[in-house]
């Protein structure tokens, strides 16, 4: 067994997604059985036996979804923790690249955080029902969600499994450096790239006032991508105030107060409400100005917390970077 | 009215974006750094400022000095200087087709473990390695300058330079 499989974080980790899987794991055996024999119209003891047994199934979904929302800053701080083991990783991007399971994972977490969130308000809608008008839906969308996560299950495994700490891994400069190529998409340059950004942010915040709910959950998705461009080769320059490190991971540590956390935290969280406000409004018909109030507020937090680290190294030395 | 212009606002800006996102895409901004498809592996004949050094990112206009690094794909890497080619292939697991540099007697262009370096060129980085196509007192081969350049020992420290203005 390697070093990286005897760590403390990794072990943390594996058992806390091992315990939520197997719980996952039942509560989809369980909602098959519901699936099998639901139906709402009918009076007969299996049916309540069965409203009483999605009653417990949801709530285990529930509590373990929001728990796995929980897990991923953690496995940030876990890859990251890992860089003291593998050589030449000097943060968590070195650890990530260091085999070819890592970027996948990731991108597949992000993915499940998302429909995860989704899954939550589709029950949220369901349980506020007196006739459970989702269940089918939230039951079919439950085990798509169980197939991804079984994945992850298993890309975790072979992820951590996989980790030499025998063989140096690059580190952020040279997986983000701009080496033989303008790394940044569609052609574009830094000014290109921050119109863009703040563009792409009114956009969003004038869609979440109008009844586009396409042109919404588009401008999201894409505000999030342009976003994270624009952190890590022009926003993270001046949290690291070295116009050379350009790195995703490297905020997340204790040097730059964990600033990486509450960054990327806000960007996720409001993207993902600015989608799931469209979802709600464009398909189930619900008011959701709560939702698009709190997604404003947190894009905002985010264009507002980039902007400043800019702003305020400019007062400080009188010239940007 | 207030729907009018929120609706105004929104066409302006996914025009503005669209307009950002074409010019973008028009320039040549990605083609700065490597020329692809020189399956032929012959240096690639390039004009000052045209490419710009994957290491240091400098605009390569001192061509005596410039080197490129060809690989089996036919990508083409530049370089503004022969220490900039030894850190570069040092920092990654990279595949080579060939490394080669210009001279400063002969103007060729030659494999870089074929040249001898000087220690004291005014090469566009200033750590003082150039390289000669002919083998002349004082000049070094390949493996000694790069070793010299992995150990910082050029003209950028203080006491390499004195013992080496000394000479």
């Amino acid at each position: 067994m390697n070093e990286i499989l005897l760590s403390s974080e990794v072990i943390v980790y594996l058992l806390s997604e091992a315990v939520l899987y197997l719980l996952l794991f039942i509560a989809a055996i369980a909602t098959l059985g519901i699936l099998k024999g639901w139906n709402f119209d009918r009076f007969t003891k299996r049916q309540f036996d069965l409203e009483n047994r999605s009653y417990l199934v949801m709530s285990i979904i529930f509590f373990v979804l929001g728990l796995k929302m929980l897990l991923l800053p953690y496995f940030a701080y876990t890859i990251d923790a890992l860089s003291l083991l593998v050589p030449g990783a000097m943060c968590a991007a070195g650890v990530i690249d260091a085999n070819d399971y890592g970027s996948p994972l990731l991108l597949l977490k992000i993915i499940i955080l998302f429909l995860s969130g989704l899954w939550l308000g589709i029950n949220r809608l369901d349980l506020e029902e007196k006739h459970y008008p989702y269940m089918k839906l939230k039951s079919w969308f439950y085990l798509l969600l169980f197939v991804l996560l079984s994945v992850e299950m298993v890309l975790d495994i072979l992820y951590f499994s996989h980790i030499e700490t025998t063989n140096p891994v690059s580190c952020c400069s040279v997986i983000f450096g701009e080496i033989g190529g303008n790394s940044l998409p569609f052609g574009l340059d830094i000014p290109k790239l921050l119109i863009l950004f703040y563009l792409l942010y009114a956009l969003l915040v004038l869609m979440l006032f109008t009844g586009h709910y396409l042109v919404r959950i588009a401008a999201s998705l894409f505000f999030a991508m342009i976003a994270y461009y624009s952190v890590v080769y022009f926003f993270g320059t001046y949290i690291y105030e070295l116009p050379t490190h350009r790195c995703p991971f490297c905020m997340l540590q204790a040097e730059y107060h964990y600033v990486g956390y509450l960054l990327w935290g806000v960007l996720f969280s409001g993207t993902f409400l600015a989608i799931e406000s469209a979802v709600m409004e464009g398909i189930f018909g619900r008011d959701a100005l709560k939702l698009k109030k709190i997604s404003i507020g947190l894009l905002t937090l985010f264009v507002l917390l980039c902007s400043s680290y800019v702003g305020l190294y400019y007062l400080k030395n009188g010239v940007l970077l | 009215m207030k729907k009018f212009l929120i609706n105004l606002l929104t066409f302006g800006i996914v025009i503005a974006i669209i307009v950002i996102l074409l010019l973008s895409l028009g320039t040549d901004q990605g083609a700065r750094y490597v020329y692809k498809g020189n399956t032929a592996y012959e240096p690639v004949v390039i004009q000052p400022k045209e490419y710009q050094c994957s290491e240091c990112s400098m605009d390569i206009e001192e061509m005596e000095y410039s080197a490129q690094i060809i690989t089996p794909e036919g990508d083409t890497y530049f370089f503004d200087d022969i220490g900039c080619v030894v850190d570069w292939l040092e920092g990654r697991k990279i595949e080579t087709q060939k490394v080669i540099t210009r001279t400063l007697d002969t103007g060729n262009w030659v494999d870089v473990d074929k040249a001898w370096y000087t220690r004291t060129a005014s090469s566009p980085m200033g750590y003082g390695f150039a390289a000669y196509e002919h083998k002349k007192e004082g000049l070094i081969p390949y493996e000694e300058m790069k070793l010299l350049m992995l150990q910082g020992k050029h003209l950028h420290d203080p006491f390499v330079k004195k013992s080496l203005s000394g000479q």
